[in-house]
């Protein structure tokens, strides 16, 4: 069965495009492509997936809810993190004040990040909502980066199971 | 007679140790004599009785004491009083900038004997000011570094530009007639042409042995990668969700047949259909390899405009003034027309300039080429292709008309939308603001060639004006999904004074 996987970046058909290539030709994955933060609640609510992989700087798509935030900070994706203010809402949607909630089936071991942005402010984040899976965007990355970061997903994931619990297993991937 | 207020009399008893400002004694040597309370506050001095301190105690640099010292009696030698020298001073830990303003005391024979004057703390407004200088030093210099840089960078793009030409020329025989990124559609017809020719290719080298002689050849994962990359060529527009991932994926998946079929060992299979899987796996490479670099051409070029434009930007008000000239709005349309041309050529966009009404305009050459040039470096970079079939390439529209004493030059697009709020708040002009649906596509840009044009039309006692409305009305709805995805009539026509008619 092939891997379901959603992957936020708004750069996947330009600049990264590189890196769709791998993942499309290995058939085994199902990838879905939300370029913006409306496009993947929308995707996130219709469909369970096995891995997430998110960037930190994305425009809002239409949702008033992510356009009054990306106005807020200044209408600048470099500022307004909305990838980070995803994560936020996927794991405290319903305190975050958004009109919609995240599906439930969605937990911090089916998301890894993959960005430009690398301060402490952004890991201490992923920290605190639990997502282990990391991986700074530079140039000299092979195109397969993207299925090695599905493949930590899963395996997070997959530890998860053998482990026979829902929470940490207290083994940073 | 009543007394009225304020009198001559208040001012002549007034005691002027009462100002708010300190007010001070001293002998020549700086002993303070008096000192009124606002002093006394400032230099954190005994509020009350004599004094026992002196004001080169409080000198951050005592040195600067003799010179001040030297500096009145100078003045007072010419009848002169300090004015407003500025004093360094510090108290206990707080460094402390006053104004000083003093007059010099002398005895009966002439000789200097102490100061009296007043002193006003200016520490804040000071640190300001001096915040404010060595900001602008820094702003001077990181605009000379950043001029530097974008100019290297710019050299460096050229390189690119230049091996990309190479590389481009060097895919021999060319499937496309020119270095023109190609249509969406061309792409798609000749990655179905050649991504058919590659699967029949595999399809021949799986029938042309029995199993033993195809598992000596290559061990058989290879083998059902090979059957699995077929039937991904001849289904590739199902698999691949996006169009424009088509060919970096079928790139990928010839160069992984490519290097199965380096792996090919020798002797087993029909030879021929070996020879034929390579070459349509190089055919397949080498063409989404030709799609990639002339994408990645007009990339550089559009990068290579956008430093340029902000080089140009950031230096601008550091030119000396150049005089304004009286200029034809045709020569100015087609200067900006021929400067776009390469940049237009690359993304296959027609610029339509027949309709100019051509009128002299009183303008400083480089800024107004400048900011036409930002006008039409957008509509060139905004424009989708407008007719239904998408055969012909699209244009942009440069138009002039006089109306009124006024020319009216009109830059219009059929393609990405302006914003309405964006339009109605003004926030499109702001500097470094990108219109929300600007990166469709991954365009560059800075977020300056609006800002610039409008500045430079005002300069020239012009105007900017931007209007955006959809072309098709797919739908009229704004709350619609669909209605900022509808390709949007953009026009930015910036209107000038006609010469001599200011």
């Amino acid at each position: 069965m092939k891997i379901k996987v959603l992957w936020v970046e708004d750069s996947a058909r330009l600049e990264l495009r590189k890196l769709t290539g791998p993942i499309y030709i290995s058939g085994n994955y199902d990838m879905n492509l939300a370029e913006d933060a409306t496009s993947a609640v929308r995707y996130l609510q219709s469909k369970v997936y096995d891995a997430v992989v998110l960037d930190m700087r994305l425009p809002p798509g239409i949702d008033d809810y992510w356009i009054n935030i990306y106005r807020d900070r200044g209408e600048d994706k470099a500022d307004a993190r909305l990838g980070l203010e995803l994560a936020g809402w996927m794991f405290n949607g319903r305190s975050a004040n958004a009109p919609f909630s995240p599906p439930g089936w969605l937990t911090p071991y089916h998301v890894g990040v993959f960005t430009v942005e690398n301060d402490n402010s952004v890991h201490s984040k992923l920290n605190e909502l639990g997502i282990r899976v990391f991986q700074h965007k530079t140039a000299g990355l092979a195109d397969t980066i993207l299925i090695d970061i599905i493949k930590r997903i899963v395996e997070q994931g997959a530890g998860l199971v053998r482990a026979g619990k829902g929470e940490s297993d207290g083994n940073p991937v | 007679m009543k007394e009225t207020y304020p009198s001559k009399a208040q001012f002549n008893d007034f005691d002027f140790r009462e100002l708010p400002i300190g007010v001070y004694m001293t002998s020549l040597d700086g002993q303070f004599i008096v000192a009124n309370r606002a002093m006394r506050q400032m230099l954190k001095l005994p509020l009350a009785g004599d004094l026992d301190a002196n004001i080169t105690q409080f000198y951050a640099n005592p040195e600067d004491r003799e010179a001040a010292i030297q500096a009145a009696v100078k003045l007072a030698k010419q009848g002169k009083n300090v004015e407003r020298g500025i004093l360094f001073l510090r108290v206990g830990e707080r460094e402390l900038y006053v104004e000083d303003y003093c007059k010099i005391l002398q005895d009966d024979n002439g000789q200097a004997t102490g100061f009296v004057g007043c002193m006003v703390d200016i520490t804040n407004d000071y640190e300001t000011k001096q915040h404010e200088k060595e900001l602008q030093e820094r702003v001077e210099e990181l605009r000379f570094d950043i001029g530097r840089i974008l100019h290297a960078n710019t050299t460096t793009l050229m390189m690119v530009k230049q091996t990309l030409d190479a590389v481009a020329e060097a895919f021999e025989p060319k499937p496309y007639r020119d270095m023109a990124v190609p249509q969406a559609e061309e792409v798609e017809s000749i990655l179905t042409e050649q991504g058919n020719l590659l699967a029949s290719a595999i399809d021949r080298l799986l029938q042309s042995a029995d199993e033993a002689r195809r598992l000596k050849a290559l061990p058989e994962n290879h083998w059902a990668k090979l059957q699995g990359f077929s039937d991904f060529l001849r289904e590739y527009k199902e698999r691949i969700p996006t169009p424009e991932l088509y060919p970096v994926t079928l790139r990928k998946l010839a160069n992984e047949v490519g290097q199965i079929h380096a792996a090919i060992a020798p002797g087993h299979l029909s030879r021929e259909s070996v020879r034929e899987l390579q070459n349509s796996a190089w055919h397949l490479e080498r063409l989404t390899n030709l799609i990639e670099v002339l994408e990645t051409r007009a990339a550089v070029i559009q990068m290579d405009y956008t430093i340029h434009s902000l080089r140009e930007f950031i230096t601008t008000d550091k030119r000396e003034d150049i005089p304004r000239k009286n200029m034809s709005v045709k020569a100015l349309i087609e200067e900006c027309a021929r400067r776009m041309a390469e940049y237009a050529r690359s993304l296959k966009i027609d610029i339509d300039h027949k309709e100019v009404e051509d009128a002299d305009v009183n303008v400083v050459e480089q800024d107004m080429i400048r900011a036409l040039n930002n006008l039409l470096h957008n509509a060139i970079k905004y424009s989708w292709r407008r007719d239904p079939e998408r055969t012909k390439p699209a244009w942009v529209s440069v138009r002039a008309n006089v109306v009124g004493g006024q020319v009216h030059i009109e830059f219009e697009n059929w393609g990405v939308p302006v914003k309405r709020e964006e339009i109605e708040t003004g926030k499109i002009f702001e500097l470094g603001y990108r219109g929300e649906l600007s990166k469709d596509r991954g365009r560059l840009g800075t977020g300056i060639g609006l800002t610039d044009a409008r500045r430079v039309a005002e300069a020239h006692g012009g105007r900017l004006e931007i209007e955006s409305h959809p072309a098709l009305r797919v739908t009229r709805n704004e709350k619609s999904e669909k209605y900022y995805r509808q390709p949007f009539l953009t026009k930015v026509t910036m209107i000038l004074p006609v010469a001599g008619r200011t």
